[in-house]
């Protein structure tokens, strides 16, 4: 594989925006659960690079995805919180301490969590501030765990796909 | 400064961060429709607030102007309450007499503004005089009744001769079913009842006919109504009856009244004038 550099992760958020604006985004489920696959550029992104490149490179995600639906700022924050939080998340996923931040060091299960916790995380926070009433908190709340399910699957095959657990 | 590069060297990565952070937050409320409008109401809320303490707090420093106002306008109603000397103006009843009869008598509205009831002779006055062609020998009746008669008047008041007089008060009354006259006075006794001499005693009585006053005066129209009798006995003196007549008219409690003029007064009086001339003459 190309060894990854700064060009490399612009390329690949842009195939990343294609992919969820064009493609899974008319792929509704039902006529609302969308899969959502573009934070797996955050969340598999390698732990020993240059973590401003990294938190930056991931709010241009979130605001790609803003630009092509209109919610401006909502996926940047919530992109760029679970960029920030990785490490913590990351640590809090595994049940005894770690050497390294590596992918290979940890279970299986321990890294389905990891992947559950960040793509739920992450929904939680898109949807509330985008619904933003207080009104709808349960009903907004279905919808998430729902969501988070259906991205898992599609997050789990791109994991399966590119041998995350294995290289990363 | 040496504070800020030390923390922007050990915290950078966090400052960063909250910095991304903060322009996504104000993307969101810069270009969402309901974020923008959930700020602009939270904003509109604190600006009303913050508005609201400044109102309270300038309307505390305009009270002394507010109650200067208060003062000026108390004082302008009390003088319109207090100080005025008639509460509405005198109207004269005029009639159309184009068309069928000729108009006897004018009227004057007025008010009773002090009045007696307790003496021998009692008067009350009334708040129009000279000004409002009111003129002594004129008749005062009230909405219910028969008053008095004016016997002097200033520019702007009158002095009425209360029929409750023992003295000076002869009154044509009649009876208002048959039309018997006699000569209604009062005894001094109750300020509600009043006593008609001259029937004759075979007219028949009933307790609550009705008395009215006669066409055989020139002071009072015909027609006003006095009162009902109340009881009747003959009077062993004259062999006429004495009937005792309640009177329609509380006058211990008198406040709206009209003066009556009779306009062809001056006529009658001279042609009862030339009787005198004739008695004198013989």
């Amino acid at each position: 594989m190309v060894s990854r550099n700064v060009f490399t992760d612009i390329i690949m958020v842009a195939f990343l925006i294609v992919l969820q604006i064009f493609i899974l985004n008319e792929m509704a489920l039902s006529g609302k659960y969308i899969p959502v696959l573009y934070p797996v550029f955050v969340m598999f992104y390698p732990f020993y690079r240059n973590k401003y490149t990294y938190i930056i490179t991931s709010f241009l995600l979130g605001l790609g995805i803003d630009a092509f639906m209109g919610t401006w700022g909502i996926n940047a924050f919530a992109t760029t919180s679970i960029a920030y939080f990785r490490a913590q998340l990351f640590q809090s996923s595994i049940s005894d301490e770690a050497d390294s931040f590596s992918f290979q060091s940890i279970q299986w299960t321990q890294f389905l969590f990891f992947i559950f916790i960040n793509i739920f995380i992450h929904q939680l926070l898109v949807q509330y501030i985008e619904f933003f009433k207080l009104s709808r908190v349960l009903d907004v709340f279905v919808n998430i765990v729902i969501t988070s399910g259906v991205s898992f699957v599609f997050v789990l095959l791109y994991a399966l796909m590119f041998r995350i657990k294995e290289k990363v | 400064m040496g504070f800020l590069i030390r923390l922007f060297s050990r915290r950078g990565f966090f400052l960063f961060f909250i910095f991304l952070e903060v322009v996504a937050i104000v993307l969101i409320f810069r270009k969402n429709a309901i974020q923008q409008s959930f700020i602009a109401a939270k904003t509109s809320a604190i600006n009303s607030a913050v508005s609201g303490y400044i109102d309270e707090g300038t309307s505390y420093l305009k009270l002394r102007q507010i109650n200067q106002d208060l003062v000026a306008q108390n004082k302008a109603l009390m003088l319109q309450l207090y100080g005025r000397d008639t509460l509405s103006s005198p109207t004269e009843l005029e009639i159309d007499d184009t068309q069928k009869g000729q108009q006897i008598y004018s009227v004057v509205d007025a008010e009773v503004i002090s009045n007696s009831i307790n003496r021998a002779d009692n008067y009350f006055t009334i708040n129009r005089g000279k000004n409002q062609n009111v003129a002594p020998e004129m008749g005062v009746i009230t909405p219910r009744g028969i008053a008095g008669i004016v016997i002097n008047t200033t520019d702007n008041y009158a002095l009425v001769q209360s029929v409750l007089s023992i003295h000076n008060i002869r009154i044509n009354a009649s009876l208002k079913k048959n039309g018997y006259f006699g000569t209604l006075t009062w005894k001094g006794d109750s300020p509600r009842v009043m006593h008609l001499a001259d029937i004759p005693k075979y007219v028949s009585l009933n307790i609550g006919d009705t008395i009215i006053t006669d066409n055989k005066s020139t002071i009072f129209p015909k027609g006003i109504m006095i009162g009902r009798i109340a009881g009747y006995e003959i009077d062993p003196r004259t062999s006429f009856w004495d009937i005792s007549v309640e009177l329609s008219e509380d006058m211990g409690n008198l406040h709206k009244a009209y003066v009556v003029n009779n306009l062809r007064k001056v006529e009658i009086k001279q042609i009862q004038d030339t009787l005198k001339k004739v008695e004198n003459g013989k």
